[in-house]
């Protein structure tokens, strides 16, 4: 039996939100819901991606389409890395 | 600043990565003042390094980051392209203590602040230099 909503927690840079989700919430919305929790400007959503298990979710896809099971950790992380020098 | 002050604003640090580490992989180990952060790739598991975060003068100075091996915990082993080219050895990333006090000394940009580097936030930033380094 499937569940009504998915319990998942957010973990970024900024802290951690946990949150239940319908399981047809798109990645993109899941995204840009969890930066304005966490204080991160939304706006800058392009800069950032969900990962699961290290693998980047797919932004036009459902949480189920990409499999993404209750109780989750899902990694806000920022798409490209900050060095600033070698 | 008495080593009991830097322990306890240590353990606030290593708690709040615990709380990202089962995500990522990391297995945490600490040892008085360090932190020692078994990372790998995330997508090519057998490439596993050791991170060392050392947190003396914390939060007066940033933590020193810096990649040793796992048996002597003495440097060496950094994932590829991670390291800085200067002396001494660490990783340019915003909040480290080698970037903000050697690479980019006396650079406005990079002041040292423990509420805007917090330590995950830089872990996440290694990891993703050395996924980054080594591909996939």
């Amino acid at each position: 039996m499937s569940k009504d909503k998915l319990h998942l927690t957010i973990s970024s840079a900024n802290g951690d939100w946990e949150n239940d989700f319908p399981p047809d919430q798109p990645i993109h919305a899941v995204k840009t819901t969890a930066m304005a929790h966490l204080h991160m400007d939304p706006s800058q959503a392009d800069q950032f991606i969900l990962t699961l298990n290290g693998q980047e979710l797919n932004e036009t896809k459902s949480l189920t389409e990409c499999n993404v099971p209750d109780g989750a950790i899902l990694i806000l992380e920022r798409r490209d890395v900050t060095k600033i020098g070698t | 600043m008495d080593i009991e002050t830097m322990k306890t604003k240590m353990r606030e640090q290593v708690d709040d990565v615990h709380k990202i580490a089962p995500a990522y992989g990391w297995s945490i180990q600490e040892d008085d003042l360090f932190m020692y952060v078994e990372m790998r790739h995330r997508r090519k598991l057998e490439h596993v390094y050791f991170l060392r975060v050392a947190f003396d003068d914390y939060p007066m100075r940033a933590p020193s980051y810096v990649f040793v091996n796992r048996d002597n915990k003495t440097p060496g082993s950094w994932p590829p392209g991670v390291k800085h080219g200067a002396e001494p050895p660490g990783i340019c990333t915003p909040g480290t203590r080698e970037c903000i006090e050697v690479y980019h000394k006396n650079d406005s940009q990079y002041q040292w602040d423990p509420k805007k580097y917090p330590t995950r936030m830089v872990l996440m930033e290694i990891q993703k230099l050395l996924e980054k380094g080594i591909g996939g």
